[in-house]
């Protein structure tokens, strides 16, 4: 009798314990989307006054990184606000952008986020869809033109490209809950009304090998 | 009986449950570590991830030279004869370059080539038949004006610039088809002694790389370095180098070797040498020569003068005696700083800490010592400096056990707490920094450790792909201690610790200089302490010579003096140079660290002091122009001489660039649906429990 009591208090323990875990999930999911959100509201203010004192402005005072632009995606009605960098930091709050540059010494901005809180609609993107990346100093119109995907989390652009290039990556969707996440999807825009000399300026290194 | 029967059955049935059910909560227990463990490795993953990415050395890299005007069918050649000459630390050493140009075309001529990081250029010459002509220093537009001009009128020129990062451009105009151009420069360099010894490095390839870069937006920028240009790996190695060298070591050397070259070697006097080394097939490594002297026991010091534009230009070689196992150890305060931010996460942390750890291991019973951790706040495992007893080590080592990285970087009021405003005179104060982080105010950050210094030696150490380590270095320099920096992450203990072993027994401190005349312009303003093996360099001015040397420091605590008269030797030449050249590198920081206002006036005392001593800098090149014409009409092609590719490289991704990308998945639906899948089995076991309480207590009932 005694003993029966007590397995059965073990159960209750036990699915209060299940309830514990479940919910701890949940709410790390809740944690991970509020940061995502609360992120970007903090650093659309942090960028408002960046753009009126033409300097750049912490989103917080603890912040490792700055507010450096603002994305527009029309076709997804969307304006995200981008920090500076690819760290794991920054990418939890905002999509993170470096700047390199090409062998023409053109810019590129790569743009990067998590493929599930603010960059879910990357591989909905189509080719002619307008981006429009507005800088401290000046503001873009990118058309959408090239999609990708990529086996390895490397991107190798070609010397021929000639123009300046906005490219949005995050892993690839169809990858999530695997340990790794090696793929990547990226989305390559253009200056709209850039004419490209070169077909296929981004690539995956194992295509590039063969060639 | 039959109760009893069944009592045994059910019980034995509840045993069996009970088993079941143990195992059941074993698996949900692994499973509960399995899902903890995922959702903290998988943002430290993402974290060292980053890193790795992050990283500056990429050596899959192309690069295209760019080229204007004409092709060149048959490529200039460059013919390279370095003719060192060595007296002790003082190198001098002249570079004689020979442009050919095996076309039918006139050629105009680019070169880019490394010197030793701590070279002063300060003179050019250009041979033309028997004539030289002597180059002359302007400001940088002046220069380049001077030289496109000569250019445009058909003059043979040359040109010499120093950008940044130690790659220096000679620029060559109007070579004559079929015909060449020689060129002549001569730098200066000092060496510094290391572990008995000197290492002499002529840099002869540069490697192709990235540079990560602040721009002044603040952000992090990589640019591919499109400066250089590289022959194709499969063609044999152009551009020979060969190395004439007379060698004065000064005193018995114990060997001499080269790691890189076949040398020819012969002694033509007690401590010189003659040496003749290179070949192209050796021109596409670094050519380095080193020799050590057997170890002395009493202190040396050396001490050479230059007479030069009315004043005595003077440097001071200061070696430290070898140390004596007697000596009194001079107690410390020791106060570590370590970075507990977010990016310090996974092996970096783990690995300062057990460097850390070996720190408080080293303390002595008399020392003091304070543990202080920052990322967004900062603070202290004591209010203040404590003995290093059995107890306060332990309780440091327990506070630096239960650290785990989080959170941002906010250095300036780890620095205020590093820092404070009563310091210790009676102990040699140490602060030893450790950080991975990327700093964004680095003047205030300097200006404010430049105010709370006091006697405070600054240590930093700097993991990973920092991205700041020009702040670092200063930071360091202007404390009065050293930067170390630590790029590969396996690496970070062993060189933590053998940092922390240098540092623990100074050979001197609190070095003074007592001359018998006044001391201008000491160059670095402060004396910095001298550690085991290695030496101090001295340089400043004076308006007559000095004849007598006398100098104060502190031998562990006791004090101890040098005294040595001098004979005046005063003509070494090239003091004045070394003198100018650290001018220059100073107020070269200083011209980075200030504000708008009074960067022009920087700029500007660095340009007379550049133009004075005739060297180039970045404000400063020099020139050297032919005073005929010789091409009239006929074009003009211009072409980069393309560098050997380093050994053991190849350019594998010819005409590609390669961007790493950073870990951007959350995992969100897949943590979503484990998160429904535990309220679902406590559901279940909710069901089942209510069942089986329905079930006993009907048969309880029954």
């Amino acid at each position: 009798m005694l003993k029966q009591r007590w397995a059965q208090k073990k159960m209750t323990l036990l699915m209060f314990l299940c309830i514990v875990v479940g919910l701890s999930c949940l709410a790390q999911v809740f944690f991970i989307e509020a940061k995502a959100f609360i992120g970007q509201v903090l650093i659309e203010n942090a960028w408002q006054k960046s753009l009126e004192k033409k300097e750049l402005h912490k989103a917080w005072p603890w912040a490792d990184t700055y507010p450096v632009a603002r994305l527009g995606i029309q076709s997804q009605d969307q304006t995200l606000y981008v920090l500076a960098g690819d760290s794991g930091e920054a990418l939890a709050f905002a999509p993170s952008m470096t700047t390199h540059t090409s062998f023409r010494g053109q810019p590129i901005y790569l743009v990067q986020a998590h493929n599930d809180t603010h960059f879910t609609f990357l591989e909905s993107l189509e080719d002619g869809d307008q981006l429009v990346l507005e800088l401290l100093s000046k503001t873009d119109v990118f058309t959408v033109a090239e999609k990708r995907l990529l086996k390895k989390p490397q991107l190798m652009i070609s010397d021929e490209l000639d123009t300046a290039m906005l490219l949005l990556t995050s892993c690839h969707l169809a990858q999530n809950g695997e340990v790794g996440h090696q793929k990547r999807f990226v989305v390559a825009a253009y200056p709209s009304g850039a004419s490209l000399r070169s077909k296929m300026p981004i690539s995956d290194s194992t295509i590039k090998e063969k060639e | 009986m039959q109760m009893i029967e069944v009592k045994r059955s059910t019980s034995s049935r509840v045993n069996l449950k009970l088993m079941t059910l143990k195992a059941v909560a074993y698996d949900c227990l692994w499973l509960f570590c399995f899902v903890a463990f995922w959702l903290i490795g998988d943002h430290a993953l993402a974290v060292e991830r980053t890193l790795q990415f992050g990283a500056p050395e990429q050596p899959n890299l192309s690069l295209r030279s760019i080229e204007s005007g004409h092709q060149i069918e048959s490529p200039l050649a460059v013919n390279t004869d370095v003719y060192i000459d060595i007296v002790g630390p003082i190198v001098r050493t002249r570079v004689v370059q020979q442009f050919m140009n095996p076309s039918q075309y006139w050629a105009e001529g680019l070169y880019r080539y490394p010197l030793p990081e701590n070279a002063a250029v300060d003179q050019l010459s250009m041979y033309i038949g028997e004539r030289i002509i002597e180059g002359q220093v302007h400001e940088k537009h002046k220069a380049k004006n001077i030289y496109t001009q000569a250019k445009r009128d058909g003059k043979r020129t040359v040109m010499l610039e120093a950008p940044k990062d130690n790659l220096f451009t000679t620029q060559v105009a109007n070579i004559p088809p079929g015909e060449s151009i020689k060129i002549e420069f001569v730098y200066q360099e000092v060496l510094a002694l290391r572990d008995h010894g000197y290492a002499l490095r002529f840099p002869i390839v540069a490697t192709p790389r990235y540079y990560p870069r602040r721009s002044d937006a603040g952000m992090q920028q990589t640019h591919p370095d499109a400066k250089l240009s590289y022959r194709d790996a499969n063609t044999p190695n152009g551009n020979p180098v060969n190395f004439h060298i007379t060698l004065d070591t000064g005193m018995a050397i114990q060997t001499m070797h080269s790691a890189s070259h076949k040398l020819k070697r012969e002694q033509v006097g007690p401590t010189r040498y003659k040496i003749e080394a290179g070949s192209g097939q050796e021109s596409n490594r670094d050519f380095v020569l080193s020799w050590t002297y057997k170890a002395q026991e009493n202190a040396q010091m050396r001490l050479f003068t230059e007479y030069s534009n009315d004043k005595y230009y003077n440097m001071l070689m200061l070696l430290p005696p070898a140390p004596d196992t007697q000596m009194n150890y001079r107690a410390r305060e020791l106060t570590l700083v370590l970075d507990v931010s977010g990016s310090m996460s996974g092996e970096s942390i783990r690995q300062a800490k057990a460097a850390v750890n070996e720190a408080l291991d080293q303390l002595q019973i008399e020392d003091q010592f304070n543990l202080i951790f920052f990322n967004d706040r900062s603070w202290s495992v004591f209010p203040q400096a404590k003995p290093a007893n059995a107890n306060n080590v332990a309780r440091a080592k327990r506070a630096l056990r239960n650290q785990s990285a989080s959170g941002g970087t906010r250095m300036s009021e780890a620095f205020q707490l590093a820092l404070p405003l009563s310091q210790t005179q009676e102990w040699l104060r140490q602060v030893v920094f450790i950080t991975d982080g990327a700093v964004g105010n680095t003047d205030q950050l300097l200006a404010q450790i430049k105010r709370a210094l006091g006697t405070s030696r600054l240590f930093i150490v700097g993991i990973g792909a920092a991205p700041n380590s020009y702040f670092m270095r200063r930071a360091s320099e202007v404390g009065r201690g050293t930067y170390a920096y630590i790029g590969q992450l396996t690496q970070v203990e062993q060189k933590m610790v053998s940092l922390f072993e240098k540092i623990n027994k100074p050979a001197l401190t609190e070095i003074e200089l007592l001359l018998d005349v006044s001391v201008d312009a000491l160059l670095p303003t402060k004396i910095p302490d001298i550690y085991l093996n290695e030496m101090a360099l001295l340089l400043f001015q004076s308006q007559s010579a000095p004849t007598e040397l006398l100098i104060k420091g502190l031998q562990g605590d006791a004090p101890v003096y040098f005294q040595q008269a001098l004979e005046t030797e005063a003509d070494v030449s090239g003091i004045s140079v070394e003198w100018a050249r650290r001018k220059i590198k100073d107020l070269q920081a200083q011209i980075l660290e200030t504000s708008t206002d009074r960067k022009a006036a920087l700029i500007d005392e660095l340009s007379e002091i550049a133009l004075k001593h005739n060297q180039i800098s970045r404000y400063t090149s020099l020139v050297a122009v032919d005073v005929t014409p010789i091409r009239a009409g006929a074009t003009l092609a211009f072409e980069q001489i393309r560098s050997n590719l380093p050994k053991g490289w190849q350019l594998k991704q010819q005409g590609t660039q390669t961007l790493a990308l950073a870990q951007t998945s959350n995992g969100l639906a897949w943590m979503t649906h484990v998160g429904l899948l535990w309220l679902l089995v406590a559901l279940a076991l909710g069901v089942f429990s209510c069942n089986a309480r329905r079930h006993s207590r009907s048969r309880n009932g029954a």
